[in-house]
């Protein structure tokens, strides 16, 4: 096996729901756990982690489910100790899911939006 | 008394702490770097937020970060334990800003004690004595002239070290220039700063500690002393109280320059005065201005929790008498049981610690174990009403200790124990790194 084929065989199982698999394949033998509530996430969807601790900021016409963003769109800020950090998508795609609410403490890495990437990439 | 307590720090210590605020009825706010998810602090904590990455730089070295958290938190005040910010002069500056107490002394203090040649330069003009040596020292022909009257071996000493860290030992003129240029670019990367300073070499010395307590307005209390002679590499391994080497006179002495250094600089919460002790004569070595590792030991001999202390007196509540020392009964011995980390993750697959002794730990069994922080896995302390009484029941308390999944020093920390010449009290802060032990040589590599 090399690498290109384990990388498609774990995106592979990422859409299985499962905690615990074993997979021998010959000599190649693969054990994966995980954790049993975490959310299955499609491949071709990225989720927005939270860079830092802080406050959530929404924009003034804030983010909502639908709306189609490029890799620059500000999708709201983060405040930590009065500095205003701009959350940028960097990813092309249309906002499936809004995980934050405006003025909501939001810690590192929480996860804040979904977006669900353009087939083009 | 506080109503919400932030700590700012991992492991035992931040275990440690939040025991003594459940004791006061003080909720916890926990900060954790996401390799710390699932540890024992964040689910002992009222209150947890993640705050960064791995690496502490990124978490609990991230200064806006932790205060980030105390503010979302609502966090009366912050303790730093050790390590970390515990003496990080600018973080205090910050909190104070923020309108949150910081558990320990003022900003300036640390930055003053931080600074290891400004706390030289301190403490002999408060006329207490120093190791002989210089001040910050940089112009090349001046350090020749400075060494050669110091004689060899000597020390070079990184002014932001402290600890143990930034010192080179020179013992030939020869090498001087070359050492001096290296602890210069190593203490410029390692602390930020170049300055160094030279120090002569106390052969055959012997480390105490005064752990002390300052109230709010400034009226220090000593606590207790501590021998913390053995160490690896300048870092400890066994610590005891009382120091039993030294006379109740020569502990008077101690007393007394320890109080000549403090007596009204205000300082507030715990601190340690660090001294060396070489042919009958004592010499200040450094002071931490925080809660130190070792505590441990004064609170098994004077019956004292000195967190609580300090989180009573921060708080405006209690009194200390600055006159009296805590009486102490018997000795307590710790051994610090660390783990050799590798830069692979490893699992703590069993650990098991007897149950009728004081085990400070912040693992369990089945825990991973990475090698971004400290290597401290857990601390063993006990008490007996003499020496020897404690050293047995240290044989065996780690007797009785079953780790497997991770390489321990306990067979170092065993072997000490056996040792004669430890069980005769005799031996100098050389000792370990000359040889004491045979497992000595496979387990500093």
């Amino acid at each position: 096996m090399n690498v290109k084929q384990i990388n498609t065989l774990i995106s592979q199982l990422k859409k299985i729901d499962f905690t615990h698999a074993r997979i021998k394949i010959d000599d190649f033998e693969l054990e994966i756990d995980r954790d049993g509530s975490e959310q299955i996430v499609d491949s071709d969807t990225e989720v927005i982690t939270s860079p830092m601790i802080g406050i959530f900021h929404q924009n003034e016409q804030p983010i909502k489910v639908g709306d189609v963003v490029d890799k620059t769109a500000v999708l709201g800020q983060i405040e930590s100790m009065k500095l205003y950090n701009e959350l940028v998508a960097g990813v092309e795609g249309q906002i499936t899911k809004v995980l934050v609410a405006d003025g909501a403490a939001v810690e590192f890495g929480q996860n804040l939006f979904e977006i669900e990437l353009n087939e083009d990439i | 008394m506080f109503k919400k307590v932030l700590i700012a720090n991992r492991g035992e210590i931040a275990c440690r702490l939040i025991r003594a605020c459940q004791q006061l009825n003080i909720k916890t706010v926990a900060v954790y770097s996401t390799v710390d998810k699932d540890a024992t602090f964040v689910q002992m904590a009222d209150e947890a937020f993640c705050i960064g990455s791995s690496a502490a730089t990124a978490s609990y070295l991230n200064r806006e970060a932790v205060l980030m958290a105390g503010v979302i938190a609502n966090v009366d005040a912050i303790h730093p334990g050790y390590g970390f910010l515990a003496e990080d002069g600018m973080f205090v500056q910050m909190c104070e800003q923020c309108g949150i107490q910081w558990l320990g002394p003022r900003s300036e203090i640390i930055a003053l004690m931080g600074d290891k040649a400004s706390a030289r330069k301190f403490a002999a003009s408060r006329g207490v004595a120093i190791i002989p040596g210089t001040q910050v020292i940089d112009d090349t022909e001046k350090i020749t002239v400075a060494a050669t009257k110091l004689g060899f071996p000597l020390l070079i000493k990184a002014s932001r070290g402290g600890g143990g860290k930034g010192i080179k030992k020179v013992t030939r003129l020869e090498e001087l220039d070359n050492m001096v240029q290296l602890a210069k670019g190593e203490s410029q990367s390692a602390f930020a700063n170049g300055e160094i300073y030279l120090e002569k070499v106390l052969t055959q010395a012997r480390h105490i500690e005064i752990q002390i307590i300052g109230d709010q307005k400034g009226h220090i209390q000593i606590l207790g002393d501590r021998d913390c002679t053995l160490q690896i590499g300048r870092q400890k391994v066994i610590e005891e109280s009382t120091a039993t080497f030294i006379t109740g006179a020569q502990r008077r002495e101690l007393g007394q320059a320890v109080h000549q250094l403090l007596d009204g600089v205000g300082y507030q919460g715990l601190g340690t005065v660090e001294f060396l002790f070489c042919e009958d004569r004592f010499y200040f070595l450094e002071m931490n201005t925080r809660l130190q590792v070792e505590h441990g030991v004064t609170e098994a001999t004077s019956g004292l929790d000195v967190v609580l202390l300090q989180l009573q007196l921060a708080s405006g509540q209690g009194k200390i008498a600055s006159e009296n020392t805590p009486t102490h009964s018997g000795v307590a011995i710790e051994a610090r049981i660390t783990m050799n980390l590798n830069s692979k993750e490893a699992r703590l697959d069993t650990f098991e610690v007897p149950a009728d002794v004081r085990v400070d730990t912040g693992y369990q069994t089945g825990d991973k174990i990475t090698p971004y922080y400290d290597a401290l896995l857990a601390k063993i302390i006990v008490h007996g009403e003499t020496r020897m009484a404690a050293i047995q029941k240290m044989q065996q308390a780690l007797s009785e200790v079953r780790i497997s999944g991770i390489d321990t020093n306990l067979e170092l920390l065993q072997q000490i124990m056996d040792n004669t010449k430890y069980q005769q009290n005799s031996f100098t802060i050389e000792t370990l790194d000359a040889g004491m032990v045979k497992q000595y040589e496979s387990l500093t590599s």
